[in-house]
């Protein structure tokens, strides 16, 4: 890489990074597995700085998607360290739709890797599910699919979760 | 969207929050660099260390245009045979078994035969002795060689001088003694080690004298059937350690024990044929384009070229006059070839299998530096 792709690829790191650690976050629920992550992706990126055809950044999400089920599968033996939630306390001052939202967020965290990159591919980054196939590399009809199992396993997960209505479940 | 959809939206947001964003650009760029210096270490120890077979022929050719694949003189007309290489069962084909493959489903580990099938083991270069059917191995980055646990896979070290690096490795025909080239870590010095297989003990040699230190290319120093070491002396001008002018022959106490005048670089006794009338060598030829480097038979009295192999991959003796030439045919399949000493195919099979199309995330793909031996 020459140095004048180099200040390109910087530059746009530094413009981008936030919104990209944001998703290696959310894949990963842990700082070092995020940053290990994101840097991975980011130098495969480099690697063929010259050779991406148009924007970069939805390379480097194909990459962390897939780099992410990839990451997981060579790790699935192993555990490895969520971020601090707090647990839910009874006697906390936290708001009730608080308290819901970091269950649902540990219950992500013991989601599949496929089934958790399809939740925050639809709702982190608000893709249709015809984006989200693209990137995943399946039909969207799996994503679909994914997406109802991913949102009924949740539901298992954290039973707190099934006074809420699913898609199917409201009325037409 | 569903009051769950809605719940988990904020919940995903939530979680994507908790996260202080680093900056890594530098940090991508330096992993980046690592990565490719990785992926030309790997080229420039494969082609250093003997198994040349792993690197494409055009890698090592030293001018940056496309080279012309060698053509044999005679085209092969015998019908095409499906193979499959599946790693349950030990690869035959002419009576020879793959002993061991690279595939970019493990890299940058080996599958070798143990137990029966082939296992994944963690090492950069394998080498079988085909006296005993012992693997040995240099593990390729972090200065580690030794022998493969049979049962097992793991590495039975031996130990290595501090500061050197072991680059290549080669069995002595009678399987005894492998002898380890010795690179410095910290200062261009040459040197080579004889390893006890039995006792695992070395004996270490640095060279000290600068005549001898640059008098050719130490780390393909390698052993000739009888015993002798082999050591490529380069063309006077070249940098790139690529074109082999001759083989100096020495002693192992380094005596001067004459010139193989072959102008090719060997992988040890198993390059020479049973009769030892020729040899498989990665070189050049008078007459021909010198930097097109490639396979080639050589007649072992006169040092001449007889025919040059259409394979990159590697070529192997099945009997005194017939080679297995491998070549990759496809992304997913590789040709072997049944060659005459002139070339000629007089079979042609063609092999698939998961290992042989296998794609790496890295980028590379297909299966490399096979190496077969007569099976039994």
């Amino acid at each position: 890489m020459d140095s004048r792709s180099e200040r390109e690829f910087l530059d746009f790191v530094t413009a981008r990074s936030h919104v990209l650690f944001r998703v290696a976050f959310a894949l990963t629920g842990h700082q070092q597995a995020a940053e290990d992550l994101l840097q991975s992706a980011l130098a495969k990126t480099a690697a063929r700085w010259r050779r991406i055809e148009g924007a970069p950044e939805p390379y480097v999400r194909k990459i962390l998607y897939h780099e992410h089920v990839s990451w997981w599968r060579r790790r699935s033996s192993a555990e490895l360290p969520v971020a601090a939630i707090p647990d839910r306390g009874g006697g906390r001052d936290l708001s009730h739709d608080a308290v819901l939202r970091l269950t649902v967020a540990r219950a992500l965290l013991r989601l599949g890797p496929r089934q958790r990159a399809v939740l925050v591919l639809r709702f982190l980054e608000d893709l249709s599910e015809a984006e989200v196939a693209r990137i995943m590399g399946c039909s969207p009809g799996t994503v679909g699919s994914q997406t109802s199992r991913a949102l009924a396993r949740l539901r298992q997960l954290a039973p707190e979760l099934r006074e809420f209505t699913t898609a199917e479940e409201v009325p037409r | 969207m569903s009051q769950l959809e809605e719940l988990v939206r904020e919940a995903v947001r939530d979680l994507a929050d908790r996260g202080r964003t680093p900056n890594l650009g530098a940090a991508a760029l330096a992993l980046a660099r690592r990565r490719r210096l990785r992926t030309r270490l790997a080229a420039i120890v494969a082609a250093l260390t003997g198994i040349l077979a792993a690197v494409p022929v055009g890698l090592l050719a030293t001018s940056g245009t496309p080279r012309p694949r060698p053509t044999p003189s005679v085209s092969g007309t015998a019908t095409v045979q499906a193979l499959r290489l599946d790693r349950e069962h030990p690869f035959t084909v002419e009576g020879m078994q793959l002993v061991s493959y690279h595939s970019p489903a493990g890299s940058p580990s080996a599958f070798v035969v143990l137990g029966g099938r082939y296992q994944q083991v963690p090492f950069a270069r394998v080498d079988r002795d085909p006296v005993s059917g012992r693997y040995a191995t240099l593990t390729g980055f972090n200065g580690e060689a030794g022998l493969v646990e049979p049962v097992t896979g793991a590495l039975r070290p031996w130990r290595i001088p501090a500061g050197k690096m072991p680059m290549n490795l080669t069995w002595r025909a009678d399987g005894k003694q492998i002898l380890l080239s010795l690179g410095d870590q910290t200062k261009p010095q040459a040197g080579f080690a004889i390893v006890d297989v039995a006792t695992g003990q070395l004996q270490a040699r640095t060279i000290t004298d600068p005549a001898l230190s640059r008098a050719g290319a130490w780390a393909d120093l390698t052993w000739d059937p009888a015993g002798n070491l082999l050591l490529p002396v380069l063309e006077p001008g070249t940098s790139n350690s690529v074109r082999v002018r001759n083989m100096k022959v020495l002693t192992p106490a380094l005596q001067d024990h004459g010139t193989l005048n072959i102008p090719a670089r060997v992988s040890g006794p198993r390059s020479w044929s049973p009769d030892q009338r020729h040899l498989i060598g990665l070189g050049t030829a008078p007459g021909s384009d010198p930097n097109l480097v490639t396979w080639r038979v050589y007649d072992a009295l006169s040092g001449r070229a007889v025919a040059a192999l259409d394979g990159d991959l590697g070529a192997w003796w099945i009997d005194n006059d017939r080679l297995l030439v491998a070549r990759r045919d496809t992304a997913s399949t590789v040709l072997l070839k049944v060659c005459d000493l002139a070339g000629r195919a007089l079979r042609t099979y063609e092999v698939d299998g998961d290992d042989v199309a296998a794609t790496s995330t890295e980028g590379g793909s297909g299966i490399s530096g096979l190496d077969f031996q007569r099976a039994g």
